[in-house]
């Protein structure tokens, strides 16, 4: 977005204002994005933080190749892996259900499609039903159903943000949604 | 793919709602949905968990989530700021001692190139010589920082005994013998950057308003209160009970109190 661009180039510059405006632009999804990913409020607003404050300090590194969410997402989904990483070393020892997939050497749960105990008890909305499904996602299904069906983001955009290829997304995004799918399916009448 | 049955369609309608197939599968997904009521239904309900997907609503920002990150990124700059400052003052000093040396070198050999000339204003000249460290005194009261005036207002303030002194423009000419002295000395002079204090107080409810009390009068700007005498308030606050961390900073202008 040319006024994007434009802050960028006033924070180059050394506008904190126009680095005020940026971040009232990204605060709320990046914050949002953050929470979905570690699930706990002091981490994810320690974690926008931390990427906020690294674009600030490393803004001078944006070329301009990808557009500026793109370069911040990358940085905030790499802040969030770095603690979900610490995390999991804290309670390695002692947790029973940490996978030990290569792919997902941080992952602390497995997918679970089953319905919890209140689902059955409680007529949910739709999005409400959607929003617990999400959290039962793996963490690299969560990410890329984030930043594409949330975010919006485009296929390429999230192959660079992930540092993955975009076969590897288009792999995790058919997955997480047949997941998803396989989640709901029970409730598939409030969807249609 | 001849004849794909359903459970091929429905691994491929995922990417066929974002056009990610190729343009053969694509055909293929396509027609199969125009033929097949349970996976039409299927394309249906997987299309609308996308669409609503992107409605989830964002989750609320912590309470001061924009002025923390502001605080933040303003000690940053000021911390970056005076690097460079140091940087460039310690770049400055050695261009600005070298010169001297120069010069005085110069100087003293013109001295002695004039020592058998019997006109006057050589001996004045002598005079002026030896007089420079008088005039480097005089000139040490120039506020130093106004040679660098294109560095950003957040600079140390001056002693106040210094504030009316004339300053000295980077662009003005300087004597050579004199001024240019003068600036070496002033620059090394102010090697010596004070160190600030910072205290952070962390508060709860119940002591709040006591701090607030405490701290009512004193100017407060995007950094917290700036406390000039901050010794007495910090007794204050250890009175109440307060939680107190304490810093020095060279990154900002005066003492500080923020409350966290």
């Amino acid at each position: 977005m040319a006024d994007e661009l434009e802050l960028v180039k006033k924070i180059k510059d050394g506008s904190i204002d126009a680095f005020s405006a940026l971040v009232q632009i990204y605060e709320k999804k990046a914050y949002s994005f953050a929470f979905r990913m570690l699930r706990d409020k002091e981490e994810a607003e320690d974690a926008t933080q931390e990427a906020f404050l690294r674009v600030f300090d490393k803004i001078d590194t944006f070329s301009g190749n990808s557009s500026f969410s793109t370069w911040f997402f990358t940085i905030l989904n790499n802040v969030c892996l770095d603690i979900l990483r610490k995390r999991a070393r804290r309670i390695s020892t002692i947790s029973i259900n940490q996978t030990k997939d290569a792919e997902d050497e941080f992952e602390l749960q497995i997918e679970d499609t089953s319905p919890g105990p209140y689902e059955e008890l409680q007529k949910k909305t739709a999005m409400e039903l959607l929003e617990e499904s999400l959290e039962k996602l793996s963490l690299e299904h969560k990410e890329v159903i984030i930043l594409r069906d949330i975010n919006g983001f485009e296929y390429e955009d999230i192959a660079k943000i992930l540092g993955v290829s975009l076969g590897t997304v288009k792999s995790r995004i058919s997955r997480a949604r047949l997941t998803l799918r396989k989640i709901l399916e029970k409730n598939k009448e409030l969807f249609l | 793919m001849a004849n794909p049955d359903c459970e091929q369609i429905l691994n491929l309608i995922p990417l066929y709602i974002d056009n990610m197939l190729s343009e053969e599968e694509n055909d293929i997904v396509g027609r199969h949905l125009n033929s097949c009521e349970n996976c039409k239904k299927e394309f249906e309900f997987m299309t609308s968990l996308v669409k609503n997907s992107a409605h989830i609503p964002e989750i609320s920002l912590p309470d001061n989530f924009h002025k923390k990150l502001m605080i933040r990124a303003e000690k940053m700059l000021r911390a970056k700021k005076a690097k460079r400052y140091i940087m460039l003052r310690r770049v400055g000093t050695g261009v600005v001692a070298a010169a001297v040396l120069a010069l005085s070198i110069v100087s003293f050999s013109n001295i002695t190139n004039q020592n058998a000339d019997t006109n006057p204003d050589n001996i004045y000249i002598n005079t002026s010589i030896s007089d420079t460290p008088i005039s480097i005194e005089a000139k040490e009261k120039v506020q130093p920082t106004d040679t660098k005036k294109e560095l950003p207002s957040t600079q140390k303030t001056q002693p106040k005994s210094l504030a009316d002194e004339e300053k000295i423009s980077p662009d003005k000419e300087v004597d050579a013998t004199t001024g240019g002295a003068a600036l070496a000395v002033a620059d090394i002079q102010d090697e010596e950057q004070e160190l600030y204090t910072v205290v952070t107080v962390t508060v709860d409810d119940s002591i709040h308003n006591e701090v607030l009390k405490i701290l009512s009068g004193y100017e407060k700007d995007a950094t917290g209160y700036k406390v000039p005498d901050v010794a007495s308030i910090l007794s204050k606050l250890e009175n109440i009970n307060a939680t107190i961390t304490t810093e020095k900073s060279e990154a900002v202008t005066s003492n500080y109190i923020i409350i966290k």
